[in-house]
């Protein structure tokens, strides 16, 4: 039975007809609710018997054998509370609890009074309270105990547990009044505050950045121990001080302030939750750079302010190395390309002036010698004429050599233009040429098709013609002379190659092929300045690729370029 | 129109004798002058300074070098084809230099013609013939300029 209800207004009156009252009496007898009604004091006047059946008593009792009014009275009360209401003997023996106890463990009253209720205390906390269950009733101290109690389902939920003792006029105990609470809700959420705050406590104090929380009065609320590293001050001589005398710069003081009170007036704060750039004060004195971002919180009626900062001193230097480095480059940059272009104008001059007043005096030398050949005929024996077409042909040679160097110091200078290149006509070309210069060698020719490349047109004709004109003088003194032009792949790319079965060279020398003026054979066996292949080897390098060679004395020699960059790590050559 | 003449422009002696001895080997050495820098080609031309007193018949052929003292004959033969007198008189530049941008702004001034002195005398002398063979002989002169 749950449900007690007062129907003292509900009753008839007096001026109810006696027929009715007896009706009305009968069915209130009969009810399935506990009814009762009491006078304005509290005195009981009238109770059914599912009231008495309830509350363990009869009707004599209620009227005086044994339990007093004023104890009926208390059991009244004590049934109609919210709480769980137990009292006890002074032996402390539990003689009642009220009917929120049954109805909150499922267990009814019989099973649980005297000492039954221990079973449905947690077991842990069973020892406890025996204890001080104990010491209370031999001291006739208050009980008070947080413990956890056993609902119906089996769920066990915390309940704040406190007894009193009533004192009769002599001053013995003679009952003790007991209520427990149900805390669980209470303590759960205190349990999650608590791990929530832990968790929250673990971020600040492990954060990277100091983190400084200010009140709206400007003091100092919170200082993580970043903020001690930060800014020399401990938590204890920061707690409380003003911030702005503590950390601000003097310079930016004011403006703090008025951005604080400009806050706290208009609500509005546009330094606010934005990242900010500003300097800082540490406690030895000197001011370094931060990067600073504040958040206000509001903190019941009044806000909290919370400040991230970070010490960008370190960055800033960076930054400025960084710049600084840049600059220098730049201008390192512009200093070496004016130094190139200076050289470069330079090397025109000199190229121009070598072009036009190398050839001068050697115009002279040859011009004279022929003209005193011509004009002295008569007078010059054999030797004297001999000796004067050896000059003719030293200036001549001089002539040839000042060309082939102004055609190699030409190449650097010249701009390169790419554009796909099909280097099977060029080497037709190159090889029709050598063919008209001495129609009467018969020289078996082959040339891959698709010998095609982005390269700059003019230069790649001077590439080939090179080696082929070396592949055709060297194959001079060979009957059945070949020269073959193909491709092969070569480390991720191609190879372009011009290969003869002419006399070809020892590989020990294989390291003066490219270089100017370096010669292997002598110019009685073959003609040449020595320049040739220099020159290929400085176009091939302005593509960005490679030249070598494989040869042997008396078997050939074939030489390989690539016209475009090719990886380093893959490219094995001599 | 009774005298062909040629006016070598060259600061270089040995390239003067040269020159004239490649002609004189075809029998033209008697028609040419020669002067020694661009701005002596210019008073030359234009009848002044030290020519002033000379009559201005204009020559049948220049044959200009580029490197000059004083006046450099790329600057002569701008100077030339500014002056309607001068503006249509064959102009052979007969250089050392084999520079791609002299012969560009040569033909670009208005050059008639541009070739490089061989270092090979016999080639020279075939050059001189062949100069000599085209433009006093097979050549017809704008009629302005052989006034």
């Amino acid at each position: 039975m749950t449900f007690v209800q007062d129907i003292t207004e509900a009753l008839p009156t007096e001026q109810a007809g006696r027929l009715h009252e007896a009706r009305y009496r009968k069915l209130i007898e009969m009810s399935a609710h506990g009814v009762w009604r009491a006078r304005a004091d509290g005195h009981l006047t009238y109770c059914n018997q599912r009231w008495l059946d309830y509350i363990g008593l009869d009707m004599g009792a209620l009227e005086g054998n044994g339990v007093s009014q004023s104890e009926a009275r208390l059991r009244l009360v004590l049934d109609s509370m919210a709480q769980k209401i137990f009292t006890a003997n002074a032996q402390g023996e539990v003689d009642y609890f009220n009917p929120q106890w049954s109805e909150f463990t499922g267990l009814p009253f019989d099973i649980i009074r005297d000492w039954g209720w221990t079973q449905f205390i947690h077991p842990d906390d069973v020892e406890t309270n025996m204890q001080r269950w104990q010491t209370a009733i031999d001291s006739g101290q208050p009980f008070l105990l947080e413990q956890r109690c056993r609902r119906a389902d089996g769920a066990y939920r915390w309940h704040l547990s406190r007894a009193l003792p009533i004192r009769n006029d002599g001053g013995q105990i003679i009952i003790w009044v007991g209520a427990n609470t149900d805390i669980d809700d209470q303590k759960r959420a205190e349990g999650l505050l608590r791990e929530s705050e832990h968790r929250v406590r673990l971020i600040v104090d492990t954060s990277l950045d100091a983190i400084v929380t200010m009140s709206e009065d400007g003091s100092i609320t919170g200082w993580n121990p970043q903020a001690e590293a930060t800014f020399g001050w401990k938590h204890d001589e920061a707690m409380h001080r003003n911030l702005d005398e503590l950390i601000i710069p003097e310079v930016h003081r004011e403006a703090h302030r008025r951005g604080l009170q400009h806050f706290l007036e208009t609500r509005i704060g546009p330094a606010l939750n934005h990242r900010l750039d500003l300097t800082a004060l540490h406690k030895k004195g000197g001011e370094f750079p931060i990067e600073l971002t504040i958040s206000p919180l509001m903190l019941g009626e009044k806000y909290e302010f919370s400040a991230c900062v970070r010490d960008v001193t370190q960055r800033k230097r960076w930054q400025e190395e960084i710049e600084t480095l840049n600059e220098t480059l730049e201008q390192r940059v512009t200093d070496r390309t004016t130094q190139l272009q200076l050289v470069n104008r330079e090397l025109e001059a000199f190229a121009y002036s070598v072009s036009h007043d190398l050839h001068a005096p050697l115009r002279a030398i040859d011009g004279f010698s022929r003209s005193l050949a011509l004009d002295y005929a008569d007078k010059l024996d054999a030797r004297g004429t001999a000796d004067l077409e050896r000059v003719r042909n030293a200036a001549q040679r001089m002539g040839q050599l000042i060309d082939d160097l102004l055609a190699l110091s030409r190449l650097a200078r010249s701009e390169m233009r790419l554009a796909p290149v099909d280097l099977a006509s060029l080497a037709r070309d190159a090889v029709a040429e050598c063919q008209a210069a001495e129609p009467s060698r018969v020289v078996e020719l082959h040339i891959a098709p698709g010998l095609q490349d982005m390269a700059d047109a003019r230069l790649t004709r001077v590439a080939l013609e090179n080696p082929i004109g070396n592949a055709w003088k060297f194959t001079s003194k060979q009957p059945d002379a070949r020269i073959e032009i193909g491709v092969e792949p070569h480390a991720g790319g191609t190879a372009f190659y011009v290969r003869d079965n002419g006399c070809g060279f020892d590989m020990a020398y294989a390291d003066k092929l490219f270089g100017a003026f370096q010669r292997l054979h002598s110019r009685a066996e073959f003609d040449g300045t020595g320049i040739g292949l220099a020159t290929v080897q400085r176009i091939v390098h302005r593509h960005g690729g490679h030249i070598w060679a494989h040869a042997a004395v008396d078997q050939g020699a074939t030489f390989y370029f690539t016209l475009s960059p090719v990886d380093e790590a893959q490219a094995t050559h001599v | 129109m009774s005298e062909k003449i040629i006016l070598l422009v060259e600061d270089n002696p040995d390239d003067e004798v040269l020159t004239l001895r490649a002609f004189e080997r075809h029998g033209l050495a008697n028609e040419i002058v020669v002067v020694r820098d661009g701005a002596e080609a210019l008073d030359y031309l234009f009848a002044t300074g030290p020519y002033a007193q000379r009559e201005p018949s204009p020559p049948t052929l220049i044959l200009l070098d580029l490197k000059l003292p004083k006046i450099d004959g790329l600057q002569v033969l701008k100077k030339l084809r500014e002056d309607a007198r001068t503006r249509s008189l064959p102009v052979v530049i007969l250089t050392s230099s084999r520079e791609e941008q002299d012969l560009v702004e040569s033909y670009w001034l208005g050059a008639n013609s541009y070739v490089r002195k061989p270092v090979d005398f016999d080639h020279f002398v075939e050059a001189a013939r062949q100069l000599g063979l085209y433009w006093l002989v097979l050549n017809e002169p704008s009629p302005r300029s052989a006034s």
